[in-house]
């Protein structure tokens, strides 16, 4: 993807989750390795059909805290972020794997996307050493933390 | 309303969101039902019909395709109303879904108020 593109899809990734959860988030420069360190949940999916490609999805306590309130419609402070951490992350990179095979196919060719599985730091710090050299990161802050979206 | 409705997403956190949207739609909660994936849903349909089901397609075990094309083949689910809720945005694979009588599509990523609105949609016609 050229810097075109991945501005693109950083703007994507806000847009789903404001239209999700009513998160407003912006991208950060901080750098993926220190935003993947507060992340307590990873989650990724493969991609076919766009070459052989893996989507992941950390979060960080208060951003799990913040799109899973959007989500469920209750208060930040309510939700266990222990319960639904996992499962938002999952959804979050089903989203976002779909939203960049639309961005790159607009619907015209036979892409296809994998199952979401839950992943370890250790693993998410592997795609990440692979998307810093021949994929891309985004790093997204809202008002409560973070989201970390890897391509590699 | 008086409406059975079965939510099919191997999500929790999608199930509960949609389950949010159908009960502020109208929807008895009593009348609610999840499973999560197309196999669950056809084994609940097998016990209890339902009017109207919301369908991921991105699904382990049975995904909602596959969900489709069964439901379609069974006599006994004729007239089920189903949306697909879903990332897929394939224009030949939603084709295929409408020939098979598919007649609601909401893609991923949406607004809660989207699927509140669609399935109050289909209270109404109903």
């Amino acid at each position: 993807m050229n810097a075109f593109a991945i501005d693109s899809f950083a703007g994507i990734a806000s847009h789903a989750l404001e239209r999700m959860a009513f998160v407003i988030a912006e991208p950060s420069g901080e750098a993926p390795e220190t935003a993947l360190a507060e992340c307590v949940a990873q989650a990724t999916i493969g991609l076919r059909g766009l070459g052989q490609h893996v989507l992941t999805v950390a979060a960080t306590p208060g951003m799990v805290r913040e799109f899973a309130s959007g989500m469920l419609g209750v208060d930040a402070d309510e939700v266990d972020v222990a319960e639904h951490a996992q499962a938002a992350v999952g959804e979050l990179a089903n989203v976002l794997a779909g939203e960049l095979v639309m961005l790159a196919t607009a619907g015209d060719a036979p892409a296809s996307l994998g199952i979401p599985n839950a992943t370890s730091a250790e693993e998410a710090a592997r795609q990440l050493a692979v998307a810093s050299t021949s994929g891309f990161c985004v790093v997204l802050r809202s008002d409560l933390g973070k989201l970390l979206v890897l391509v590699s | 309303m008086n409406h059975r409705i079965l939510i099919v997403d191997d999500s929790p956190l999608l199930r509960k969101t949609a389950r949010r949207a159908v009960v502020l739609a109208g929807a008895d909660p009593a009348r609610i039902r999840e499973a999560g994936n197309g196999r669950e849903a056809l084994d609940a349909l097998a016990k209890e019909p339902a009017d109207i089901v919301l369908l991921d397609i991105n699904m382990p075990v049975m995904d909602g395709y596959e969900f489709v094309e069964a439901q379609a083949k069974d006599p006994t689910l004729t007239g089920l109303k189903i949306a697909l809720v879903t990332t897929e945005g394939n224009k030949e694979r939603l084709e295929r879904m409408a020939q098979l009588g598919v007649t609601g599509y909401l893609r991923k990523p949406f607004a809660p108020e989207e699927l509140r609105a669609l399935v109050a949609q289909w209270f109404q016609e109903a």
